[in-house]
């Protein structure tokens, strides 16, 4: 036998609550929507009889009938189950609550009135849900969210970071690399504009540059240092790259007016004939074709200076230095006058020779041959040292002169220290580097013509003009004066200056 | 006769206005070679930026304009129409402005916040200019109110047809009727449903008695599915047409913050 107090508790809209103590005394207790049922509730997915209470063994059990939504016990579905004290038994948005199990069993049912509403509330509801403006109260928000998130990440977070990074307009240049986390450096500790002030603390500037406007206070139309050169724009950076500053005192407005190039004599001491060279009758050193500019002129690793031009690499091979017919292919060194004298002395004096016969010293037509004669090493010797210095391979390409007196081991000639002064690139620009698709000629176009070795073989001012427009020709290729010529030449980082940069973070 | 809007205001002026200042700003970019290169801080830099920035803050005054309801020297449509074509001209003023240099950095993110609003508006256009002839075509169809209260009617005269009814026939009205109220989600991912109901097979176990009742259920629910599925529509329409806003304005006013932030910091920093 079932023994059953329900109390129907009813919380009313204005929040009274009404009570209702039902007492059910039977064997078995049934719950549902049919008008016979013990507990009697209504809803969509209440079965006419959804669930029922049943004794056994003095325990009550809940048997659960399976029918549309079916019944849940603290949450779980079940089939039968025996009730506990506290145990909350749900069908539909019914829910029972097991007060107690002895002496008898005791439910509560809470049917909460308070919250439900009327038909045009639910109503107004749906209203509100589909109105897609009253959707959009969203945008206040979210627009107070996107600009506290753009202050953070464009002011606070940058502000708070020593690279600022963020604020920087753009990569620095690879020449301020080190810099790179200490803005401080250029922009001082207030952060600021850069001052001239702080370039040159590193930069020591020639007289070329106008160190008293830079110095004193000046007005916005005075030249500084930003007014060359801007930062932050990139590793290669950007320098002012027109020909107008320069204008200012040198009056050459454009590359098209330039001066003639001064064409300079070099004192190198040789004797050099380009246009015989450069004839097509010599053939180069492997013989397959005719001697050309890159037998004997070739760019260093850099691919912009040249390798000097040496003896053994680039003339011995045609210009050989036998100095006896007797002795066959044997060569004097090239070296100096007196340590060639020595050579030939002490070769004679090792091999006996008593008569000497020097190269190329052969049978003139029309001229009797001279015959050998009986001489010692030492007449022998500076008879060959003679004829190699006054008419053989050495006065060929060196200035000789002959010595008024020489003692016993001394050469009797003096040979004219050779230095090329033309060999020196007079631009700071990879002149060399950047033309590489130009024959030789192009740019150094006098060199078929040369035959002294004093011509410095420069390009001609029309060589260069030829490529070489203003900005405002249809033919345009570069020609501002900082191509060709430094600015600042006397522009280096102090080595202590250097030290302290690479110290600081 | 077409009818004009926003984009045809006043036979395109405001279009023929930005592509005469896009002609004038690229040209005047070709002509002037600055010293330094193209750069955001050179002469026709600045003078660009600071056009740009008067453009942003004209865009964004269309949100007061759009409120002040006693103008009328100027119409709101002809503020919109200055409003969209002037702001796909930033989309390229802003670049020749910074000479087409452009960094991971506050002032690069300051354009990608710009294209960002530029692109949700051209969303927002397209929106409205694909939506716009549906909405019409939904209007004879009563507003939401109406439909609503006739979805509520349909249950109520649901719930009258279930009372007393077997087991049966409350799980045939669950199993065809559709769910209301809905959230805005399920609404906006509603779609009708495919497969056609299959009543007779159902309506088979039905007791005898409850079959004509089921009958009529099934008609009242087959109306009801059609106002869900209109309410439906209509709701996603009017979220298309706004939603873009969500994105469009919040980021307005980011990007008023992020322009303020890169003037200051180029003018503290400038060299």
């Amino acid at each position: 036998m079932v023994k059953l107090t329900l109390t129907i508790e009813t919380l009313r809209a204005n929040h009274s609550r009404d009570f209702q103590t039902q007492v059910f005394e039977t064997t078995r207790l049934v719950i549902g929507r049919s008008p016979s049922a013990d507990i009697r509730i209504d809803g969509r997915l209440v079965g006419l009889v959804h669930a029922a209470l049943v004794d056994q063994d003095g325990q009550v059990w809940i048997e659960d009938q399976g029918v549309l939504g079916g019944s849940l016990l603290n949450g779980a579905p079940f089939a039968r189950k025996p009730l506990q004290t506290n145990d909350q038994i749900k069908i539909d948005n019914f829910v029972f609550t097991v007060k107690s199990v002895k002496p008898h069993l005791e439910l509560h049912l809470l049917i909460d009135e308070s919250r439900s509403v009327d038909l045009k509330s639910k109503i107004r509801a749906d209203l509100k849900n589909v109105d897609a403006v009253y959707q959009l109260r969203w945008i206040r928000p979210i627009s107070y969210l996107a600009v506290t998130v753009t202050l953070i990440f464009f002011i606070a977070w940058p502000k708070t970071q020593a690279s600022k990074t963020l604020w920087s307009p753009g990569e620095i240049s690879s020449a301020h690399k080190t810099l790179t986390n200490s803005c401080s450096s250029c922009h001082g500790d207030d952060l600021s504009k850069v001052e001239d002030a702080a370039c040159l603390e590193c930069h020591a500037i020639s007289e070329h540059v106008p160190l008293h406007l830079i110095e004193s206070g000046k007005s916005e139309a005075e030249p500084s240092c930003m007014s060359c050169h801007s930062e932050h724009r990139g590793p290669k950076g950007h320098t002012l790259q027109t020909s107008e500053a320069c204008a200012h005192c040198h009056q050459i407005e454009s590359f098209e007016v330039h001066p003639e190039f001064t064409q300079r004599k070099d004192q190198s001491n040789l004797k050099f004939n380009h246009a015989v060279h450069l004839d097509g009758r010599i053939p180069s050193k492997d013989s397959t074709k005719e001697l050309a500019c890159i037998d004997c002129h070739q760019t260093t690793a850099n691919r912009e200076t040249m390798v000097e031009i040496a003896f053994e690499q680039h003339c011995h091979s045609c210009h050989g230095l036998q100095f006896d017919e007797a002795l066959g292919e044997l060569e004097v060194p090239h070296a100096t006058a007196d340590d060639v004298f020595a050579f030939i002395l002490k070769t004679y004096q090792a091999k006996g020779v008593s008569q000497s016969q020097p190269i190329r010293s052969r049978e003139i037509p029309g001229r009797p041959r001279e015959n050998p004669q009986q001489l010692s090493p030492v007449e022998a010797a500076r008879k060959t040292e003679e004829f190699l210095f006054e008419q053989g391979a050495c006065q060929l390409c060196h200035q000789i002169e002959k010595r008024p007196s020489a003692a016993g081991s001394e050469s009797r000639y003096l040979v004219g220290d050779v230095s090329f002064e033309s060999s020196k690139l007079l631009t700071e620009y990879p002149i060399h580097s950047t033309h590489e698709s130009f024959a030789c000629v192009d740019c150094h176009s006098q060199a078929s013509q040369s035959k002294q070795a004093s011509d410095q073989l420069h390009p001609q001012l029309k060589d260069c003009q030829s490529c070489h427009k203003s900005q405002e020709s249809s033919e345009f290729v570069r020609s501002e004066c900082s191509l060709c010529h430094g600015f600042h030449q006397s522009i280096k980082l102090e080595t202590e200056k250097r030290r302290h940069r690479k110290a600081s973070p | 006769m077409r009818q004009e809007t926003f984009f045809s205001h006043e036979k395109f002026r405001w279009l023929k206005f930005a592509l005469i200042a896009l002609g004038i700003l690229m040209v005047t970019y070709s002509l002037f070679k600055p010293d330094r290169g193209a750069h955001g801080g050179s002469e026709y830099g600045y003078t660009v930026g600071v056009l740009c920035t008067i453009a942003i803050i004209y865009l964004m005054w269309f949100g007061i304009r759009k409120r002040s309801y006693h103008a009328y020297r100027t119409t709101v449509k002809g503020w919109l129409s200055a409003h969209v074509w002037l702001g796909l001209l930033l989309l390229i003023a802003v670049p020749l402005h910074s000479g087409f240099e452009m960094g991971l950095n506050i002032h690069g993110l300051t354009y990608f916040l710009m294209v960002v609003i530029v692109l949700s508006g051209i969303w927002g256009a397209v929106n409205y200019k694909t939506l716009a002839p549906q909405i019409e075509s939904h209007r004879g169809a009563g507003n939401f109110k109406s439909l609503i209260e006739q979805v509520y009617s349909q249950s109520k005269a649901l719930d009258d047809l279930s009372s007393n009814k077997s087991d049966l026939f409350l799980k045939f009205r669950d199993s065809f009727e559709p769910k209301w109220p809905l959230s805005l989600w399920q609404l906006l991912w509603l779609r009708p449903d495919p497969h056609q109901v299959s009543a007779p097979h159902q309506m088979t176990e039905l007791p005898e008695s409850e079959r004509n009742d089921a009958i009529t259920a099934l008609q009242i629910i087959e109306k009801k599915r059609e106002v869900v599925a209109l309410i439906a529509r209509e709701t996603r329409t009017g979220i298309k047409l706004k939603v873009w806003l969500l994105l469009h304005l919040p980021l307005s006013f980011a990007l008023l913050i992020a322009v303020i932030t890169h003037i200051v910091v180029v003018l503290v920093y400038r060299g």
